[in-house]
């Protein structure tokens, strides 16, 4: 309840909030957190880099461990999550919504990352975190059936902590994809969102789809080191599957780190230098070409494996093809500049530092985007060096949004001279890290062997990486003097500023303002809605609110009085909405168990693989705490699950919003086909994989698993049969209708049993012949692709489970049947995804 | 012909230059810009000034930015194109794709080093021998996980993926040792992966793939405990048989044995069987089983006939493992 809303100040308001603000700066700490780990490991191997063969500061295993997480740890646990918590704080505020459309989801969300991260680091006391680098090539990544290399539990833990990671990506995007597209004040159409909602919305669907991709990319490496099944260890295709998996994800990743911080410069250059963005329309249209693109280039990280020569040239293609809308996007920025009233603030020092760190960025990716050249650079410290300016310059604008926006957040101002000196410091280690790298670009990537004449390059480097390190202390000591003594921020410190955070106090209060802001007269007011009129009603204008220092109301806004008219407590957005739940931290905290337990199943496997024949040892004893630490931690997920099943959370949804394109469909819906778009790629993955290997062998090879066709057309008509039984369920529940919804979705919930039961007896069949997942690569694949069909309709059948539970006990749904035709949407997207799996299984 | 390095050199230099010079200007072209229109405090009263709360609308000035939008388009386009043509040639190859006499050489890549097979059978391992000046065309693979070659100093670069094979080809020009180096994070064991490869004069060369080739026999009988020749070798007769064919490629005899060593060079390096029977019978049948492919030595023991125990002489190979039948087991 909201009157209950523990404090900031409390620890429990931190564990229950669901509040986009709070999540937002929860997003920030905690990447800060991962940003510093990650900034350890890469001091530690710069150390070691500074003579060649190593300067004794790591053990060869150490090294690889090292470079692997910096990686990691910055690419997923840093950049996006940080990137997050920016878009949690200032997303709503900035399209005029009072939340996120799930705001339970949302700090899901939150609990999924920090606890994936937890397992992170656990691994590295399990024998060893992954080491086979940030891109995890195959079939290094699953050294099982490779002696020279260990598998080690961490490095399972690793893929594990990297799909708890992937579940909160996922839930953020579909959360934030139904907000921007249904939470949008009135008149604040698409075209009319701020640059940084913009670079965000097509963030999120950059991430709906790429991160689908890696999902089952990492499922199918999670099975391989778990199960022991082969996708990813053999010599038939293993290497390029992964490649292409693993790419298809990559590339788009690049651009999804760094369109946030992108956002942010378009943000950072207008304010402060005054002008509104040149050529926003076509800066818009880039953005967005970019985002598609984005999912076509990937085979350029490919260049030098064995496609073939016509492929490699569209790629090459395509590839100076993305590069042209980031052009138009830097010369935007540079014309904006042009007849403004530039001010070298700290956002904006940095601000520019990254438009001048990623032009030199830029152009070293043309070098590489030419074939020829790239046959080279390969695997050099070019590339390093290239990403690293690209990259890095993205972390200098999300900088600039800290610096930006600090003083809304925590309501304090810093020293301006302590920021611009952290800026110098950042400037200067920035360029004496990563320059020299491209002086030493023959050295290969993830070696610390290299040519006397490098020497002084890395050494070089080695300093910089200190000096650029010392810089963010200096950044926590401005903030954090800050904090604790700095002066009271205005609504609006900034001249020039005009989007609608800076409308509301800093920091915002709880709710973000009073009444409804609309941007129906042009320019943003805050309107009460009376119960007489249908608009109008008293409006405040954004420009009035108490801003101190230079920010007054300039320009042609009306000014009002900023007292507000009185209350009127019903209808509409008054709806209580509820803050607080401890279900998502319970989640959050039942899987990081769950997984912890698994990571260490592998040996337990090997040996009834053993056991069946199969000639695989386990490379490690079996430690009997796993298994139960698993059935542990199920067990609690399932208990929260429940809870949070049935709590009673109200997130209600604006009443007047623009919506455009999807005005006709409810908030959860709209998410859950968001969610559907998402699953579509991970089986299009999955099976792309299976058709994949298939070519490779040669289709006419493969051993089909299945040996007869019957079972799975029995099964095809069981699930279309009750595709039609979870739709007379809807009618039911729309009649009111309790008998019958029970009748049905229990018909429902057995044909689904049914399903299962022929399923198991297929599989036992088979494994009487002793065909088992790990007895090749064409059983793995059959077994995981129709394993994880049917892990879709074991979920399935548990929520109609609890659903029918839920409608026997408390009459649910027969009031408001949504929920039943959401559950139908879910159930005939696994049913459609088993026509394709039956005929390509099951008849080819 | 243009080698590797001739046309990566051509390359990176126009593209080092002009990108040298597109940097300059653009980002001395930003900074100027950011210093000359400077807040100084004097505001236009007329001007459209951003407001807090206004509807974003575009600036002007989107002429000038599809201005130079296309010219960098231009540049970054005709740079590629240009390139695309240097790239079919490269992966044409300076003289067509292997001619029937085209150098060719089998790399593999293992954890974690690098192993070389050329075409009449000669298996090197950590040194990869070619002659200057002309095309060698190599197929890389790897037999455990991901590696890739990478000679540095040529400009030659090929993935290594288990099952795939991935071909390309170099030419180095000047006569000396270039490092081998792995670009694909493979292990523990990945940095320091290295390898060494040998230019040679094309006689060099030639000469040492006849070394490969060659078997070294050293007849423990002719030399006393200290390793001194004595002479006084038993005779014998020899053959050396290939596993597919019925007459003997070879035969020898202790005639033919020179200071208690005696050599002898195929023309197809592979795995072949030497059989050394004396003619009365004075020593057990010496059966070896040698794999000619790198230069192998092996010490030819004489038993006598009823000696069963003594079979405890190593031979002294060098880095490759063939079953020592020495005696009889």
């Amino acid at each position: 309840m909201a009157e209950d809303f523990p404090p900031m100040t409390s620890v429990k308001r931190w564990l229950v909030t669901t509040n986009h603000k709070d999540v937002g700066m929860m997003y920030l700490a905690t990447a800060i957190f991962f940003l510093l780990f990650g900034g350890v490991m890469a001091l530690l191997f710069r150390a070691h880099l500074w003579e060649s063969g190593g300067a004794g500061i790591l053990s060869d295993s150490a090294y690889n461990q090292a470079v692997t997480s910096h990686g990691l740890l910055m690419v997923f646990w840093f950049l996006s999550p940080f990137a997050a918590g920016f878009a949690n704080y200032f997303v709503p505020l900035q399209i005029g919504a009072k939340d996120l459309a799930f705001p339970r989801l949302n700090a899901l969300s939150y609990w999924f990352y920090l606890f994936s991260g937890v397992l992170l680091m656990v691994s590295f006391f399990q024998g060893g975190t992954f080491a086979g680098g940030w891109t995890m090539y195959a079939p290094l990544n699953v050294p099982t059936y490779t002696p020279a290399v260990e598998a080690t539990t961490g490095g399972t833990a690793t893929i594990l902590a990297l799909i708890m990671f992937t579940l909160s990506i996922t839930l953020g995007t579909v959360n934030f994809l139904t907000t921007i597209h249904r939470s949008r004040a009135e008149g604040l159409g698409l075209w009319n969102m701020p640059m940084f909602t913009w670079s965000w919305l097509l963030t999120v669907w950059m991430m709906l789809f790429a991160f689908a991709a890696l999902l089952a990319a990492l499922l199918l490496l999670a099975t391989d080191r778990i199960l022991l099944t082969q996708y990813f260890a053999t010599d038939q295709g293993s290497g390029l599957l992964w490649a292409h998996i693993f790419w298809f994800f990559g590339h788009p990743e690049v651009y999804i780190v760094f369109f946030p911080a992108l956002g942010i410069m378009f943000e950072t250059f207008q304010t402060f230098c005054g002008r509104r963005l040149v050529g926003r329309k076509w800066v818009i249209i880039s953005l967005v070409l970019v985002t598609v693109q984005s999912f076509l280039v990937w085979m350029h990280h490919m260049f030098l494996t064995t496609i073939n020569l016509e492929i490699k040239t569209l790629f090459m293609a395509t590839t100076i093809g993305i590069s042209l809308p980031f052009d138009l996007m830097v010369f935007a920025l540079i014309y904006t500049m042009i007849k403004g009233r530039v001010r070298f603030t700290t956002p904006f020092l940095f601000s520019l530092g990254a438009l001048v760190l990623f032009i030199l960025g830029g152009i070293t990716g043309v070098f590489l985007g030419a074939v020829v050249l790239d046959y080279e650079f390969r695997g050099t410290y070019w590339v390093v060096a290239h990403f690293h300016y690209v990259m890095v310059s993205g972390v200098t604008a999300l900088i600039a949004g800290l610096y930006y926006w600090w003083p809304k957040i925590t309501g304090k101002m810093y020293s301006e001279t302590w920021g611009k000196i952290n800026f110098a410091v950042y400037f200067i280690g920035f360029n004496l890290l990563y320059f020299p790298m491209f002086l030493a670009w023959e050295t290969p990537r993830r070696v610390f062997h290299f040519a006397p004449e490098m020497q002084i390059y890395h050494q070089l480097a080695t300093v910089g990486a200190f000096v650029f390190g010392a810089s963010f202390l200096i950044m926590f000591y401005t903030l954090g003097k800050s904090l604790v003594s700095g002066p009271d921020a205005p609504d609006n410190p900034w001249e020039f500023s005009r989007t609608a955070e800076w409308a509301i106090p800093s920091p915002p209060p709880l709710e973000n303002w009073d009444g409804r802001p609309s941007y129906a007269s042009g320019r943003l007011e805050f309107v009460e809605d009376t119960p007489a009129a249908t608009d109008g009603g008293t409006r405040t204008s954004a420009s009035t609110s108490t801003s101190t220092g230079t920010a007054t109301g300039t320009g042609l806004a009306t000014a009002e009085s900023a007292a507000l008219a009185e209350h009127y407590g019903h209808g509409h957005e008054e709806e209580h909405a509820d803050h607080a739940s401890i279900w998502p931290f319970g989640i959050g905290l039942s899987t990081l168990v769950l997984f912890l337990g698994i990571s260490g199943l592998t040996p337990f496997v090997a040996e009834f693989a053993q056991g069946t024949g199969a000639d695989i040892a386990p490379d490690t004893d079996p430690n009997i705490l796993y298994p139960i630490v698993s059935i542990v931690g199920l067990g609690m997920l399932l208990y929260v699950l429940w809870q949070f099943g049935m709590e009673s959370f109200s997130a209600p949804e604006m009443a007047v919003a623009e919506r455009w394109p999807f005005e006709g469909v409810g908030n959860t819906k709209l998410g859950l086909w968001f969610f559907l778009a998402s699953d579509v790629v991970v089986f299009g993955a999955a099976l792309g994989a299976f058709v994949f290997m298939r070519l490779h062998m040669g289709w006419g090879e493969w051993t089909t698993v299945p040996p007869v066709a019957w079972p799975g057309l029995l099964n095809t008509y069981i699930l279309l049969t009750s595709s039609f039984t979870v739709i007379l369920a809807l009618v039911m529940a729309e009649r009111g209708n309790k008998k019958g919804l029970i009748a049905t979705l229990g018909s429902t919930l057995l044909l689904g049993l049914t399903f299962m039961g022929v399923k198991a007896w297929e599989y036992s069949t088979k494994f009487a012949e002793g065909d088992y997942w790990f007895s090749g690569v064409e059983y793995s694949i059959y077994y995981v692709t129709t394993g994880l069909h049917g892990l879709h309709v074991i979920l399935g059948l548990l929520v109609a489970g609890f659903m029918i539970y839920k409608v026997a006990m408390y009459n649910a749904y027969l009031e408001d049947p949504d929920a039943v035709e959401h559950f139908g949407l879910y159930w005939h997207f696994v049913d459609i995804v088993w026509v394709f799996l039956f005929p390509l299984f099951y008849l080819m | 012909m243009m080698t590797r390095v001739d046309v990566f050199e051509d390359i990176f230099l126009v593209f080092l230059g002009l990108g040298t010079l597109v940097g300059i200007i653009v980002i001395t072209y930003t900074l100027y810009n950011a210093y000359k229109y400077r807040d100084t405090g004097d505001a236009k009263a007329d001007e459209d000034l951003p407001t807090l709360g206004e509807l974003p609308t575009g600036g002007t000035g989107g002429k000038k930015l599809f201005l130079s939008f296309f010219l960098s388009a231009i540049i970054v386009i005709s740079l590629v194109l240009w390139t695309y043509g240097m790239l079919l040639y490269v992966e044409e190859g300076p003289d067509g794709n292997p001619g029937d006499d085209a150098l060719e050489v089998d790399v593999e890549g293992f954890a974690f080093g690098w192993n070389f097979y050329y075409e009449d059978g000669v298996e090197s391992s950590g040194e990869m021998v070619v002659p200057a000046g002309e095309t060698v065309w190599i197929e890389t693979s790897a037999t455990d996980v991901w590696h890739a070659f990478g000679v540095s100093e040529l400009r030659v670069k090929a993935d290594a993926i288990p099952g795939e094979t991935d071909e390309t080809w170099f030419v180095a020009e000047e006569e000396g040792e270039y490092l081998i180096e792995c670009f694909e994070l493979c292990g523990a064991g990945h940095s320091g992966m290295e390898g060494t490869l040998n230019v040679t004069s094309e006689a060099e060369y030639e000469q040492w793939h006849e070394d490969q080739r060659t078997l070294t026999l050293t007849f423990t009988d002719a030399f006393d405990e200290d390793d001194e020749y004595v002479g006084d070798l038993e005779a014998f007769e020899g053959t050396l048989e290939h596993a597919d064919e019925d007459d003997p490629v070879e035969t020898f005899s202790d005639a033919d044995v020179e200071e208690g060593v005696f050599q002898l060079t195929v023309e197809q390096g592979d795995t072949y069987e030497v059989v050394i029977e004396s003619p009365d019978g004075d020593f057990e049948t010496v059966e070896l089983e040698v794999d000619i492919v790198d230069g192998p030595e092996e010490d030819v023991v004489f038993e006598d006939p009823d000696d069963d125990e003594e079979n405890d002489e190593d031979d002294e190979d060098d880095n490759e493992d063939e079953t020592d039948d020495g005696g009889d087991d």
